[in-house]
C-alpha cells in the first residue's frame, strides 16, 4: 500500500529499525521517529502521519498520555499502540482514550504491515 | 504459582516468538545482592504494589548474534544492545502481565531499560531478594535475575 505516511514512537531503536524496514519494503513513506510521547506530540503536528506506532512505556511522557493529546488535536488520527504489556487494565485504558487498535511485544515486521493496512482500508472501505 | 514461574513462562514465550530459538532453563538458584557481568546486561525496573526489577546478562556475542536475527546484516554493539534491552522489556512486559490478570489486585508497571555494557562491572541490588535463572541457547548462556523486595 503506497503513500502511507508513518510515525514511529517508541524509546527502543530497535523497534524503529524492524518497524521502517518493513514499513519501506511495503510503500510505506517514514515521515517522522520519536523516541517519546512528548516528541510525538510535537512531530504530529508538524508531520500530520496517517498511522502512528505508538509504545507504552517511554520516558519524558509514555504512549497512552501522548495519544490522548494527539488524539485531543485530532479525534481521527490512527494510532497502533504497541507493548510488552497487554493486561486487562492497560487495554481498558487505551480503549477509553480512544485506541481502537492494539498489538502486543514481541511482533514481526510483517504483523505490523498487515496492521497497519487493515487501518487504513478499514477507513476508506476498500 | 508464584512471581518466578511468570517470568519463566514469560522469557520462553518471548524468547522463542521473537527470535524463533528454543532457550532451555538449566538452572534455578537464590542470587547474590551483587551481580559480575558477562559483557552486557540490561535492567528494566518494576513499579506498583511490589518493586522489583529484572536483569538480563549475557556475553556481546550472544546478544550480537541474537541481533543477527532480527536484522541480519545489522553486526553493530549498539544494536545488540538495543535488542536485548527490547528482549529484557518484552520478558518483563509478558511476565507482568500475567501477575496482574491472575493476581489482580498487583498493578505492576514497568520503567524503561536501562543498558550497561564493559567486562567484569558488577552491579549491587541490596535491597532485593533475587532469583538467578540460568539459560542455555545455541548462541550462550544468558541469565535472568528476578529480584522483588520481601519477597
Amino acid at each position: 500500500m503506497k503513500g502511507v505516511k508513518l510515525m514511529i514512537v517508541d524509546d527502543s531503536p530497535a523497534i524503529h529499525v524492524i518497524i521502517e524496514r518493513a514499513a519501506i519494503a511495503n510503500g510505506y513513506e517514514v515521515c517522522a521517529h520519536a523516541k517519546n510521547g512528548d516528541e510525538a506530540v510535537k512531530l504530529y503536528e508538524s508531520t500530520r502521519p496517517d498511522v502512528i506506532t505508538m509504545d507504552i512505556t517511554m520516558p519524558v511522557k509514555d504512549g497512552l498520555t501522548a495519544s490522548k493529546e494527539i488524539l485531543a488535536q485530532n479525534p481521527c488520527a490512527k494510532i497502533l499502540m504497541l507493548s510488552a504489556m497487554g493486561d486487562e487494565e492497560i487495554v481498558k485504558e487505551a480503549k477509553d482514550i480512544g485506541i481502537t487498535h492494539f498489538m502486543k511485544k514481541p511482533f514481526k515486521g510483517e504483523d505490523i504491515v498487515n496492521a497497519i493496512n487493515n487501518m487504513i482500508l478499514g477507513e476508506t472501505g476498500e | 504459582m508464584n512471581y518466578i514461574e511468570f517470568f519463566k513462562y514469560s522469557v520462553k514465550e518471548s524468547f522463542e516468538n521473537m527470535f524463533g530459538e528454543k532457550i532451555i532453563l538449566r538452572n534455578e538458584t537464590k542470587a547474590p545482592g551483587w551481580i559480575t557481568s558477562k559483557g552486557a546486561a540490561v535492567v528494566v525496573g518494576i513499579s506498583g504494589e511490589k518493586k522489583g526489577r529484572l536483569l538480563i546478562d549475557m556475553c556481546l556475542d550472544t546478544a550480537l548474534e541474537l541481533s543477527k536475527i532480527l536484522i541480519p546484516e545489522m553486526e553493530d554493539e549498539d544494536f545488540a544492545l538495543f535488542t536485548i534491552a527490547e528482549l529484557c522489556n518484552i520478558v518483563s512486559g509478558g511476565a507482568t502481565t500475567l501477575i496482574n490478570d491472575t493476581l489482580r489486585r498487583r498493578a505492576l508497571r514497568l520503567a524503561p531499560p536501562s543498558i550497561f555494557a564493559g567486562s567484569n562491572f558488577k552491579l549491587f541490588s541490596p535491597k532485593l531478594n533475587s532469583v538467578l535463572l540460568s539459560y542455555d541457547t545455541r548462541f550462550g548462556e544468558i541469565d535472568f535475575h528476578i529480584g522483588f523486595e520481601g519477597e
